[in-house]
């Protein structure tokens, strides 16, 4: 019997008909471009910090928990990097003192002050920031090359990356970096 | 057996309240009632780099201390409490970016407080440690006559 005479029968195709593989070829054709545009379109997580009424960025694989300001407990003889710690549900964190760090000089404390909980190099830490702006995904093609005017002392943490938000530049810090300066 | 608690005498000096383990601790009275004695007599904050003041003081009192190796004094704030227990669980270790600190540094680790009115962090302060950095920094703890206080 002929696949015509199959057909004709009401039986099924032995195997797929040209139109058919076709139509197989272009779904993969397809999908793989999907694919390729997803890669391409490969997100990274920031969070959006101010200083000094500037935006920064630390990576949100980096950031375990945004809290309220508290006051900081000042430890006798700690490196001048450090404003000291505070307790977190029972658990003793340091607190950074990022505006030190890179040159800027820190205000009072307002409502907007934020200890940013960071991670890195095994090492986990309060990071005191003025406020948290934004939590976002930023297109990893969107993050260029940091601003060459970039103060030398705020270069010395940036990861590489510079984006824009609401159109105003966010530089990336690195957590790993600014922990290894107090380490070292 | 290992200690569980330990007894604490804590005073605050710059708004930072500090914990000191009775153990060790082998009198105490007021600095302007100290008698001169030929021991070495040091005034706390000197030693730890904070940025007070001997006026700074509101009612100092003299804490002595001995052990095998030393005998001397530290001049304090007055006690705000004295044989304060405070359970194992609640004193935790300096954090990591403090730890170089904690080698040299007479601060070993922090304990958590809740009470009436009161919930914060005490710094834990060895005195003898203390005593072993002034040695070190040669601070002015000396065998010297107490200041007159007025």
């Amino acid at each position: 019997m002929t696949e015509e005479q199959t057909r004709e029968n009401g039986d099924a195709p032995r195997g797929k008909e040209k139109s058919e593989q076709i139509l197989d070829a272009v779904k993969e054709r397809r999908n793989r471009q999907r694919e390729s545009a997803a890669a391409e379109e490969k997100t990274v997580n920031l969070v959006v910090f101010i200083l000094d009424g500037d935006f920064y960025g630390f990576y949100g694989e980096e950031i375990k928990e945004i809290l309220p300001y508290e006051p900081v407990t000042f430890v006798p003889g700690c490196p001048d990097d450090l404003l000291g710690i505070i307790n977190v549900r029972g658990d003793i964190e340091s607190v950074v003192n990022l505006h030190r760090m890179m040159g800027i000089s820190p205000g009072e404390p307002t409502r907007d002050t934020r200890i940013v909980i960071a991670s890195a190099e095994g090492i986990r830490s309060g990071i005191l920031v003025d406020g948290v702006e934004d939590v976002l995904d930023v297109p990893q093609s969107e993050i260029k090359r940091p601003l060459a005017t970039l103060d030398r002392s705020i270069r010395e943490f940036a990861v590489g990356g510079e984006t824009l938000y609401n159109e105003k530049y966010v530089t990336i810090l690195d957590v790993g970096k600014i922990f290894s300066k107090i380490v070292h | 057996m290992q200690t569980q608690t330990l007894f604490l005498l804590l005073f605050t000096l710059k708004g930072i309240r500090f914990g000191v383990d009775m153990e060790g601790i082998c009198g105490m009275e007021p600095l302007s009632r100290t008698s001169e004695r030929e021991i070495p007599i040091g005034w706390f904050h000197e030693v730890l780099s904070l940025e007070i003041s001997r006026s700074d003081y509101q009612s100092p009192m003299v804490l002595y201390l001995q052990n095998a190796k030393s005998h001397f004094g530290v001049i304090i704030e007055s006690p705000e409490e004295v044989n304060r227990q405070i359970d194992l669980e609640n004193i935790r270790p300096l954090p990591k970016l403090m730890e170089q600190l904690c080698r040299i540094s007479p601060v070993w680790g922090a304990a958590l407080t809740s009470g009436k009115g009161e919930k914060g962090i005490v710094l834990l302060t060895d005195l003898f440690r203390w005593r072993d950095l002034s040695l070190k920094i040669e601070s002015k703890t000396a065998t010297v006559a107490p200041p007159a206080v007025s």
